[in-house]
């Protein structure tokens, strides 16, 4: 491409410049004056958009463990074009909730401590291990395609014989991961809001991110069908009903196993009578049940709206939006009330957090264009030296 | 409130884009009008019903069994009417030995041309001829050609039959109609006709897949 396209201004491309840049400086604020200073961060109100970002982020790239087990453990190969793109997906997401948890830290030149200070005892000190442990995997699981690309036969011959562990590692590694962000709120039984605590928590937070997972998959691949076009340069980007209606009902059946353990939960644990009292934290939960979980139900239920593409985008946007008021109501909502003191992020954090999002979807933007990310046609199998086919998107 | 903000912002850069489009003049992929006639096709179950002792290949050919070593093949329903009403061109020459892969009919959507492959090795006994240039209307009772070949019985598991062979058909359609979506280089182009629920004339087919001829065989003639 050339350098006058690249520079030739679009909408898109000023709303990014202009948040990059904005970005860039709240990062300089924060890191030169501190939390106090640049964020509404403090002793009442120590966690807020950042860490309520880390789990939307996590939960959002749960396709990435997902698929792979789908196609690789399953065999289930019909799957196979969302592999690249759904790793990729969750490699970026897991970058950006990195680069976030960096932020968000205290002291961030100690990052490293967790890694040799170990606490076995924490919650936390799982997650750390578990962020790491899967990044990197991630990373395995994407070499292939970078490798590809510069044509280096033996580490990928290396990494496709490994391949099945590291997948099998990867599914370990993200169930744990995402469960145990559940786990975290275990401990303030008393901080946070009934609706939202139970003792089921792991279990609701890795069921949610199945369905939010593929949602965002499903999603990503309309974005990917309207900014990737051939006028760019991109090839075989074109939305694969098939396959996304098979996504979709996968969703569906996610939705409705976390439906019943919810309504299991409630039943069982007396609940109930908190949906019948109004309040902020009543009105964000039920917008968040129907939103993200009854409506994508009952349209999902009907097979001609999961071959419908414009239900599809309809229905992964409800999903995505349910996930991100699950995961910010269990952060922050339900948190709000036993804290006293009423937080709402400053702009810095707003402008931090919508940096690092426009900088994974260029990313994404970049990688998808020079590395073979949604290859589908004849080439030559790089370790063997034949002609193969490859099915990614 | 930061739930509710997160949201709103969200939601709030899905409509933008959407608006951005609009002023562009172009449309979001999942509200660009749909193609009934893939539609139509898609959920016609008529287009599904397998007959029994049919065997399908990838290539969407059909064979059958006539006698020993005689086998009919014609082309099936998604090869009749995929992009448009398929004519047939011309057939492998009689007496030829043919190779699996090698080219067995050829035929024209418009003025495109494709070629489908041979479902298996053998030598070309004879050809139907009566319908060169003719629409297919029953494409299971109508073989092309017919080849002496013993690759049958021992190939079974390479070819489809019965549900499988249904699912696999109504799954190519879903796919085709991706495919018209993907390569279409300006919606528009399908004509208004097929929105209002028309039929898919060979001169639309043709400027739809303009120059994507060599995609569609690699994606649905191949073996």
């Amino acid at each position: 491409m050339k350098a006058s396209e690249i520079l030739k201004p679009t909408f898109w491309k000023v709303v990014s410049v202009i948040i990059v840049t904005m970005g860039l400086f709240s990062t300089y604020f924060r890191f030169s004056r501190g939390l106090g200073a640049t964020t509404n961060l403090h002793d009442t109100v120590p966690w807020g958009l950042w860490i309520g970002f880390d789990f939307l982020g996590v939960g959002l790239a749960a396709a990435g463990f997902t698929i792979a087990a789908t196609v690789h453990i399953f065999h289930i190969h019909k799957f196979e074009p969302l592999v690249r793109p759904a790793i990729l997906t969750a490699f970026l997401g897991y970058s950006v909730v990195v680069c976030l948890l960096v932020v968000d830290l205290g002291r961030p030149e100690n990052f490293w401590h967790p890694l040799v200070m170990w606490n076995i005892h924490s919650v936390m000190f799982e997650i750390t291990w578990c962020l790491i442990c899967y990044t990197t995997v991630l990373m395995l699981e994407f070499a292939p395609v970078v490798l590809e690309k510069f044509n280096f036969k033996a580490p990928i011959k290396i990494l496709k014989m490994i391949s099945i562990p590291i997948v099998i590692a990867g599914v370990l590694f993200s169930t744990l991961h995402q469960s145990s962000f559940g786990s975290l709120y275990l401990i303030v039984p008393g901080k946070l809001h009934p609706l939202w605590y139970s003792s089921l928590l792991p279990v609701h937070f890795y069921i949610s991110c199945i369905a939010a997972g593929l949602s965002m998959i499903i999603f990503e691949s309309f974005l990917i069908a309207r900014s990737f076009t051939k006028e760019d340069g991109f090839y075989n980007t074109g939305l694969q009903m098939d396959v996304l209606s098979g996504a979709a009902f996968a969703v569906l059946i996610a939705l409705i196993a976390g439906f019943l353990l919810k309504i299991y939960d409630f039943v069982e644990n007396g609940k109930l009578i908190y949906l019948t009292i109004f309040s902020t934290e009543t009105y964000l939960f039920d917008l968040e049940i129907i939103l993200g979980t009854i409506l994508p139900i009952y349209v999902l239920s009907f097979r001609k709206f999961r071959e419908d593409k414009k239900w599809l985008y309809i229905i992964s946007i409800f999903v995505i939006s349910g996930l991100i008021l699950n995961r910010l109501n269990v952060s922050i909502t339900g948190l709000a009330a036993s804290s006293g003191v009423n937080y709402f992020p400053s702009f810095d954090e707003i402008s931090i957090t919508m940096m690092l999002v426009v900088l994974a979807l260029f990313a994404f933007r970049l990688i998808a264009k020079y590395f073979p990310l949604f290859v589908n046609e004849e080439s030559e199998d790089p370790v063997n030296g034949r002609v193969q086919i490859n099915h990614n998107y | 409130m930061v739930a509710i903000f997160v949201l709103i912002l969200f939601l709030l850069i899905i409509t933008l884009d959407l608006l951005v489009l609009k002023i562009q003049g172009k449309n979001h992929p999942a509200f660009e009008p749909s193609l009934p006639q893939f539609d139509l096709l898609m959920f016609d179950e008529n287009n599904l019903t397998i007959p029994k002792n049919i065997f399908f290949s990838k290539g969407h050919t059909w064979l059958k069994r006539n006698t020993d070593e005689l086998i009919d093949i014609g082309i099936d329903t998604f090869g009749t009417i995929a992009l448009g009403t398929l004519s047939i061109l011309k057939f492998a020459e009689v007496g030829k030995e043919l190779k699996r892969g090698e080219m067995i009919f050829e035929g024209s959507y418009g003025n495109k041309i494709v070629k489908f492959p041979s479902p298996v090795n053998g030598i070309v006994k004879s050809v139907n001829t009566n319908i060169i240039g003719k629409i297919i209307s029953d494409p299971y009772e109508t073989w092309g050609v017919q080849l002496i070949s013993k690759d049958l019985p021992g190939n079974r598991n390479i070819f489809l039959s019965g549900s499988e062979a249904s699912n696999w058909m109504k799954k190519e359609f879903i796919k085709l109609k991706s495919f018209i979506d993907d390569h279409s280089p300006n919606i528009e182009t399908a004509g208004t006709t097929m929105y209002d629920g028309g039929s898919l004339s060979s001169d639309m087919t043709s400027t739809l897949v303009n120059q994507s001829t060599d995609d569609f065989e690699k994606e649905f003639l191949s073996l």
